[in-house]
Parts: C-alpha cells; structure tokens; sequence
C-alpha cells in the first residue's frame, strides 16, 4: 500500500452539514417547496450508507489501482505540472464515466440513486450511490494509473471532483460570472442535468468543467421558458432507502429473468435505461423525439433568448 | 470510516431531517383544478395529448386521459407530483363515492380520488369502456 494523501471529502463533511442547514434555512424563508424533510432524510442516509460502501471497497479499488500502476507507461511523479494535468483528465474521465452511466442501464443502475430525489438542492448532492463498486464505476480512472499518475494522486484529485459538485446542486445561485459559466460546471449546468423536461435529457455530463460538454455536443444551457423539472422519468413515489438504492437493479434482474432470448437479456443489461424488447417503454431517444414533433423545440415565447448553439458531434 | 465518524454523522443526519421537519417545509402541493392536472400530466408524459381529467376533491390525485388511449395518474410525492403512464385503463374501483385505481407497483401503491358517488361511477365506466377497445 503506498502513503496516502489525506482523503479532502473526510474534511469536508462538517462543511456540507452546514452548509445544508444555511441553504435550507434560505428556502424556508424564500420557496419551502425546495426542502422536504423525508426527501431530505432519504438522501441523506443515502450519502451516509455510500460512504459506508466506499469504505467496504476502497481498500480493493486502491490495490487494483497500485497493481496496474506497476505496469505504467511513464514514469510521472509528483511534478507540478502532474498536479495540473491530473485534474483534467480526472475530470475527463468522469465525463465518460458519467455518459456512459446515463446511456448504458448497468452504470445507470447504479448511478439513478443520485437522480432520484425530485428535488434540488445540497442534500441532494449527497444522494450517493451504494453500488458504485458492483457498477465498475472505479474502472474509469483506472487508465490514468496505467499512465503513470501515483495513485495518491488520483484518489485526491477525485475526492476533490466529488467536493467541488457538493455546491452546484443548489437552486439558490442563479448564474455565476459568464466567463466561469463558460468552463467550470456550475448550479445553472447541473440542474440542466438533473431535469427530466425532454430538451435536457441526457445533457450537461460536466464534473468539474463544462468544457466536456461543449466539446463533445451534450451541452444545453439553462432556459428561464423551460424551468427545470427534476427527477426521473418514471419517479420513485416512495421515500424508502432501499427501494431508492436498489429499484433499478432489482426492475432489471426481473427483466432479464423474464424475457427470452440472450439478445433481448443483453439489451436489458447494456441498452440504454428505458429500452424494451418490445418497444413499449421510453427512453430518452424516444421523449425528445416525440416532444420534437409537438414542436417542443420552437415553444419559445416570442422575444426569448434562442438556446446557444452547441457544436456538432 | 470508524464508528465515531459514522455515529456523528447519523446524528446530523437525523439533525437536518428534523430541523426541516420542524421548520415544516416541503407541504404536499394540492392538484388545483382539470388544468393544472392536464398540464402536470403533459410535463410528467411527453407528447401527451390530455382530454379531460378527473380531480380529487381535495386535489390529492388526478387522472387524465389523453388521446391514444394514454393515461396519466397524478399523486402529490412529498412536495411534488409523481405521476404514471398506462397504455389502455388501469384496474379501478368505486365505493363511496371514490375512485381507486390499482398502479400495479408495490411502492407506487394505489391511488384514491374522491370524486362523489356519480362522477366515480362516470368514470369507472370510461375506464371500463378503454380496458374492452
Ligand atoms: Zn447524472
Ligand atoms: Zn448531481
């Protein structure tokens, strides 16, 4: 085992429970419908069992990492520039990661627990999933230790992706200066992502930076026309722990078991969330498309700010 | 993680849970009338095309029928409206003057609009009607 920097989100949780309290305190006195005590209690149990998990786990993750390391490409150290560079491509690789966690079911599985609350707000930031490490989320950073960045270095700067998404889960900043909108990841970004209204579906993948999106076509801007509606698709009703941990791994299993045939089992495991054998179900293809043929996309008022244009993919 | 950690943490928890509990914030939202109840049944179903609606009484629940023979059922989740979509009439009963409709999940449960004794039976029949086409 090699010596490990101080783990940041340890520090960083006395911060997170104060600052839930300041920002609820805020939407008790400016819009109550942003807080709701079981929603609130729920995600938060949720952030506890994950750290719960991720201690169970982390050893495993850490050794698989160190036994790849030995195998490295280039020999980088801790140089300075190491430290700049490993942030961006931490963060890239939580890009892909992210992606494939809303377009492939098995990440998605695991990965829906963060977007189950029908809220927006701190708390919400901590829903946190309980079976990151069953859902391989780990391998996506596993290459940089196959470059060459000391793992040390890779566990801290993921620690530091997952603080820095703590405060953009929040509807109480409205938009930051442009030039930060323009490369970090910010509240107006990530409600976008976090809204189930047909234009944002599967958008605004950003950890850290925003850049991401922007350069590989998922990036949509908020719209003051189109208020953010937040969730899933086919929202839970229910404020049960376990069913919010589990709902999606346990409609998948029943999938898999139910229906014939190992192409229709395979398209229930790694198809994106909402494919059917069937076609009875809807994913996030076929929402757009149909709210594309009502028009959706022209039903800005008159006089509203056309969406920036984003660049092809 | 130790113990500790885990045991102060739980008590926050529990803490900022009750404190927004003591605050009472996020009251359950009321279904206001037929066209809030279509316009939550558009957003919740896209390209839903709504027709009309029955109510609850206290607009604890809604049920809207669209064209295509979709239907979209409405309930308050904590301080938002979760909703379902059925291809075709959901299984329903009536007693007293209430509509029961059955969203076959578990933890969805059914959903119970108070509609008096007349538009319950109205609607029952409709329902009746889209489950035989
Ligand atoms: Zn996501
Ligand atoms: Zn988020």
């Amino acid at each position: 085992m090699p010596e490990l920097l101080p783990d940041p989100v340890q520090y960083a949780v006395p911060a997170f429970v104060v600052l839930v309290l300041i920002e609820m305190l805020v939407a008790w006195r400016v819009d109550p419908t942003r807080y709701e005590p079981k929603d609130t209690l729920t995600s938060l149990l949720l952030g506890t069992g994950s750290t719960v998990a991720g201690a169970l786990t982390g050893s495993a993750v850490v050794a698989l990492s160190v036994w790849l390391y030995q195998f490295r490409l280039f020999d980088i150290g801790y140089v300075w520039w190491a430290w700049i560079l490993v942030f961006f491509l931490d963060d890239l690789a939580y890009y892909v990661f992210h992606r494939l966690a809303h377009r492939v079911r098995y990440f998605w599985a695991s990965h829906v627990i963060h977007h189950s609350s029908q809220h927006y707000n701190l708390s919400t930031a901590l829903r946190q999933t309980w079976t990151g490490f069953f859902s391989l989320s780990f391998a996506f950073t596993l290459p940089l230790a196959l470059l060459g960045f000391p793992v040390p270095m890779l566990l801290f700067a993921s620690g530091v992706n997952l603080i820095y998404q703590f405060w953009i889960h929040t509807e109480a900043i409205d938009r930051m200066p442009r030039w930060f909108e323009a490369f970090f990841n910010t509240p107006s970004h990530h409600r976008v992502h976090h809204a189930t209204n047909p234009r944002y579906l599967d958008k605004n993948y950003a950890g850290m930076l925003i850049i991401w999106d922007r350069m590989f076509g998922s990036f949509e801007a908020e719209r003051a026309d189109d208020r953010p509606r937040y969730g899933i698709i086919r929202n839970l009703g229910s404020f049960n722990l376990f069913w919010a941990a589990f709902h999606e791994w346990i409609g998948m299993a029943k999938d898999v078991a139910t229906v014939p045939g190992w192409k229709n089992k395979l398209g229930y495991i790694l198809a994106p969330p909402g494919w059917s054998h069937d076609g009875s179900r809807d994913t996030s293809d076929t929402i757009k498309e149909r709210w594309r043929e009502a028009g959706g996309e022209n039903s800005a008022p008159v006089g509203q700010e056309r969406p920036q244009a984003v660049p092809a993919e | 993680m130790d113990w500790l950690t885990l045991i102060g943490s739980l008590v926050a928890v529990f803490a900022l849970a009750g404190i927004a509990w003591w605050l009472g914030v996020g009251t359950p939202p009321a279904i206001g009338s037929e066209e809030a109840a279509r316009r939550h049944a558009a957003e919740a179903h896209s390209g839903f095309r709504p027709r009309e609606a029955a109510v609850d009484a206290d607009g604890r629940a809604a049920l809207v029928l669209g064209e295509d023979r979709e239907i979209v059922l409405l309930r308050p989740h904590g301080a938002r409206i979760a909703a379902r979509v059925f291809r075709g009439a959901p299984p329903c009963a009536v007693s007293d003057g209430e509509l029961k409709i059955a969203s076959g999940e578990r933890m969805f449960g059914d959903v119970t609009l108070r509609l008096g004794e007349a538009e319950a039976a109205r609607w029952a029949a409709r329902l009746g009607e889209l489950s035989d086409a």
